[in-house]
């Protein structure tokens, strides 16, 4: 035998216990590879989900309004713990929590025991630095509001597990949450993982930029609440919004509540702030020439057997701005006869009435008002002057936002886009809206509204004082009642228009002049100030005097 | 010839040698640096909680409710009104130039006294 085949011979002796394992590696590669594969990355392999971060809500000029703040849970492997009571001891005292309590808990069924689920960085970093066994530490999420309450109508509040339950929070959901985030991760040994793939960086989700502005928002919500503690109000809002977009500047509710929006899910009978409608369609439909009177009975008329319509003031003749402007219900009722139900009810819609406003918030009403076909000559005449027919206070204050901005009703929105504001419809023509603005800023500088006016600048509106209707009787109180004023300012170029709704207002005062028309004035002091918005108004008008003997005593 | 193909065992051998020892050092490199990133991530998650709830905190302070409180009880400041808001027209452009040549002397003379006070300093 050669060397050669010697050589063979016991290479092959050498490494014969090679092939049976060579065939045992075969088999696991080839044969069994994806059960082992699929048994090893369950032992080994993770996906570690990072907790979805909820994107943040800013004002207008980007100023945090929500923001997810991390927050770190800890809890508890109970089969894991040798000694409760020592880890009671220990542990209670770093969270802040007794030490008696936290056994109990450790003591109850169950395998895992969260035992708070708020801790900061440093709590959550001694607890990891305690390193007691058994417990552990997560990070997550928490939202947070750094205005506290301000504005908590509107922007709504998220449920336990981060899901929007209310407001810009749950109508927005879908857009402020974001996915967990996905690494795939080996874990070894100890416990600790090895990154393996998978973003690296954190995925942030664009902020939702909301409309509102901050600022004003605190100066609507102060001037309601001290109006609120001077007239011990059941309840009221304010809202200002931009008329030359429909863009929502502030929503203010009294009381706040972040599970409701009284602004757009609520609505109520608005009262002589409604004649607006009636004045618009009069002028539009020619139905009275600027200088015809209507006579205004003297204070009452018997419009049916049992049916009577008074004025706060008896009135004799009036033209349609004094019927406006001394806010008589008589001679609106009777404008509201020529005109006719179907052409009041075409202009209410026309001023986006009766339809939704797509704000886009949830659970918003659209009013109500009888059907065209159901409706009496006793209920348009009370529709006219605002009774019997239910708006949403952002319905009413996208009708005079239109009047503001020249005769265009634009959708009202909250959340800043890249698009356009949406236009609804145009409401009247130029001249109309011209005259109906004249015969509003009548009424604050010698009308009814005169506790609205703001030396230096004009200011035009309506005040609104309802009845409100008693469940018990279904007849209109005689003590209690819903005030309210809304206008705009400056007349020259609108920068903003303020709606002021107060229920129920205790103390003696209850007509809007009183009470809504002052807040607006404190108000829009305040929003022109803090713009900077130049006086349109002849320089030194008196202050909030009335002018005369008839706006001394209109109070409506 | 016996030489020359034992050379080109040798060389594969080292190559493949060479090979394993790389994809062996690139292995335990990865999971180093897996190591590294995962611990680069938890504290560049630790840092960004820091970082959220200390911008948490300054938002809170410049609420407008807490602003406006201090602004009232620590300044004693009153909200201002519309009468204090200046409008300043845009000045003409004579006037403009009047103001430039102005506040231009005032500047010099500033200049020409603070010249003459360090002369009249004692060395």
């Amino acid at each position: 035998m050669d060397i050669r085949a010697r050589l063979v011979w016991a290479a092959a002796i050498a490494l014969s216990p090679l092939i049976p394992l060579t065939a045992r590696l075969a088999y696991l590669q080839v044969i069994k590879h994806q059960n082992l594969s699929t048994r090893v990355s369950d032992e080994i392999d993770r996906v570690s989900r990072d907790a979805p971060r909820r994107a943040d809500i800013l004002d207008r000029s980007g100023r945090v309004l929500a923001q997810s703040v991390p927050v770190w849970s800890c809890f508890i492997d109970k089969p894991i713990v040798k000694d409760p009571h020592a880890l009671a001891r220990r542990l209670g005292p770093i969270i802040g929590l007794p030490a008696d309590g936290l056994l109990r808990r450790l003591k109850a069924a169950g395998r895992f025991l969260v035992v708070r689920e708020d801790l900061d960085l440093q709590t959550a970093e001694k607890v990891t630095a305690s390193r007691l066994q058994g417990v552990g530490i997560t990070a997550g999420y928490q939202r947070a509001y750094p205005n506290e309450d301000l504005g908590r109508s509107v922007i709504g509040t998220v449920s336990h597990d981060g899901r929007g339950l209310a407001g810009i929070e749950l109508a927005f959901d879908g857009r402020l949450v974001q996915e967990p985030e996905r690494h795939e991760v080996l874990r070894d040994g100890t416990g600790r993982q090895i990154y393996r793939g998978g973003p690296v960086r954190e995925a942030r989700s664009e902020p939702l930029r909301l409309t509102l502005d901050r600022n004003f928002q605190f100066y609507a919500e102060e001037a309601l609440a001290a109006a609120a503690a001077k007239y011990s109000i059941a309840s009221g809002l304010v809202l200002v919004q931009d008329p030359s977009t429909g863009r929502m500047l502030a929503m203010a509710s009294y009381p706040q509540s972040p599970l409701r929006n009284a602004a757009v899910q609520d609505s109520y009978e608005p009262g002589s702030t409604f004649k607006l409608v009636t004045a618009a369609a009069a002028l539009a439909e020619s139905t009275l020439r600027e200088d015809e009177t209507v006579f205004c009975e003297n204070g009452s008329w018997a419009v049916a057997p049992g049916v009577t319509i008074t004025d706060h003031e008896p009135e004799g003749a009036l033209t349609l701005k004094g019927i406006i402007g001394h806010s008589s219900n008589i001679g609106t009722a009777k404008v509201a006869e020529r005109l006719g139900a179907m052409r009041f009810y075409r202009y209410s819609q026309a001023f986006g009435f009766l339809n939704k406003t797509g704000v886009g918030l949830p659970g918003e009403t659209s009013g109500s008002l009888k059907p065209l076909s159901d409706m009496t000559r006793v209920s348009l005449l009370a529709a006219s002057y605002g009774y019997g027919i239910s708006v949403s206070p952002i319905q009413l204050i996208g009708a005079y936002s239109a009047v503001a901005n020249g005769g265009t009703l634009y959708e009202p929105t909250v959340v800043l886009g890249d698009s356009d504001p949406v236009r609804v419809r145009r409401i009247a023509k130029e001249d109309t809206i011209r005259r109906l603005t004249a015969i509003l800023e009548g009424v604050v500088e010698e009308g009814t509204g005169v506790t609205a006016r703001i030396p230096g600048y004009r200011v035009a509106g309506k005040t609104g004082t309802a009845r409100k209707l008693d469940p018990a009787t279904k007849k209109y109180s005689t003590s209690k009642f819903v005030a309210s004023f809304v206008g705009f300012v400056p007349v020259s170029k609108p920068r903003f228009t303020i709606l002021v709704v107060m229920d129920d207002p205790k103390g003696g005062a209850y007509y809007g002049s009183q009470v809504a028309a002052p807040v607006f004035a404190k108000l829009a002091r305040g929003l022109l100030t803090l713009e900077g918005v130049p006086p349109d108004g002849p320089v030194g008008l008196a202050a909030a005097a009335p002018r005369s003997k008839a706006a001394q005593a209109a109070r409506f | 010839m016996i030489r020359q193909r034992a050379r080109r065992r040798t060389v594969t051998v080292l190559i493949l040698a060479l090979g394993a020892g790389f994809l062996a050092w690139q292995r335990v490199q990865a999971t180093r640096l897996g190591y590294e990133v995962e611990t680069a991530r938890n504290r560049a998650r630790v840092l960004r909680g820091r970082l959220m709830s200390q911008g948490m905190e300054w938002e809170k302070a410049v609420a407008p409710a807490q602003v406006a409180r201090h602004a009232r009880t620590r300044l004693r400041m009153e909200p201002a009104g519309p009468e204090s808001v200046r409008i300043l027209e845009a000045a003409s452009s004579s006037a403009a130039s009047g103001i430039r040549v102005w506040a231009r002397s005032v500047e010099l003379l500033g200049a020409v006294r603070q010249g003459i006070s360090s002369l009249r300093r004692p060395i």
